[in-house]
């Protein structure tokens, strides 16, 4: 009687246990539910192309995300719109309620008032001409 | 229609392509599946979802290894992803061990025709070394085939083997059981 176990007994025993087969009721059942799902989601087509988030715990997380990135974004697009709509309605009521006003802080409207008081670069300066006018006046008298 | 043509029909997406590849590899699957996970009704589970796996991957297979070393890779990591899957659920309480199923182990290594005694310190061993082994010993692969399918190094296959055969001959010697017995 041997007690002392070598690499040739382990690897006798384990082939022995190899031989066993398995009932082929066993594989002909596996076969029928391979073919029935393979048939399944051939059909349902668009199972293949629809993205299941609640399949895996990470894709929970980047759904979440995209949702907090389309809602903050749409949230924003809003907001600007809305400060836009503001502005405008807040200088149209100006321009109805005092027009003169509206003119004097609108500063791209020239005040004509302005424009009559501060002399003018592009006109010629008529002052120098009459001074030498007057010395030449001065000169005919010596 | 033989292995190649199969593999090119299921890659065209025809499934009787399927049929013959499930027909030449159910057998070592099967067995394969049964003594790493423990239970038929797993081992049946699992080569529905192998050789579904296999039907939605193939397009991937470019025939640089032998197809039965590729069906050998995806089993072993379904296996051993499930493995991990089950100790994470044991561990966090959600499911009894998977030892506390209806039957016993004596009468699951009836099941796999192998003794109690075999079984039993089969399943104290590492996943990688009991997968390393059994394909080694029951499925008469080559060490360099059990890297591929295992994407180890072949050092690491040769020592997972070493270790799991030294773990099997201390524990039968512990037990004082005689190669008659088992």
């Amino acid at each position: 009687m041997k007690t002392i176990w070598n690499d040739e007994d382990i690897t006798r025993v384990l082939k022995e246990s190899a031989q066993t087969r398995p009932d082929e009721a066993v594989f002909e059942r596996a076969w029928f539910k391979i073919e029935d799902r393979l048939t399944a989601s051939k059909r349902h087509f668009w199972s293949h192309i629809v993205w299941k988030p609640w399949s895996h715990p990470v894709r929970w997380v980047a759904m979440a995300a995209c949702l907090c990135l389309v809602l903050t974004g749409t949230i924003s697009h809003f907001n600007t719109i809305g400060e836009m709509e503001n502005v405008e309605m807040g200088s149209y009521l100006m321009n109805i309620s005092n027009p003169i006003d509206a003119i004097s802080n609108d500063q791209n409207v020239v005040k004509v008032s302005t424009l009559l008081s501060e002399p003018s670069s592009a006109a010629p300066d008529m002052s120098d001409e009459v001074k030498i006018d007057s010395l030449a006046s001065d000169e005919i008298f010596l | 229609m033989t292995e190649l043509e199969a593999i090119q029909r299921c890659q065209q997406g025809d499934i009787t392509g399927l049929h013959v590849l499930f027909d030449l590899h159910r057998t070592k699957v099967y067995n394969l599946s049964w003594r790493m996970l423990g239970t038929p009704q797993d081992a049946e589970d699992a080569l529905q979802e192998i050789f579904i796996k296999v039907f939605d991957r193939i397009k991937n297979y470019r025939g640089d290894s032998a197809f039965s070393t590729w069906v050998y890779r995806m089993t072993t990591n379904h296996c051993l992803d499930l493995l991990r899957r089950r100790k994470i659920v044991t561990f966090l309480g959600f499911e009894n061990a998977p030892e506390a199923e209806d039957k016993k182990d004596s009468e699951k290594a009836v099941d796999l025709g192998m003794s109690p005694v075999i079984a039993k310190a089969l399943e104290k061993l590492p996943e990688k070394q009991k997968a390393c082994l059994l394909l080694r010993e029951m499925d008469e692969l080559s060490y360099e085939d059990i890297a591929a399918a295992l994407q180890l190094s072949l050092g690491s296959v040769k020592s997972n083997i070493h270790r799991a055969k030294a773990f099997l001959k201390e524990t039968l010697g512990k037990e004082g059981l005689t190669q008659e017995d088992v």
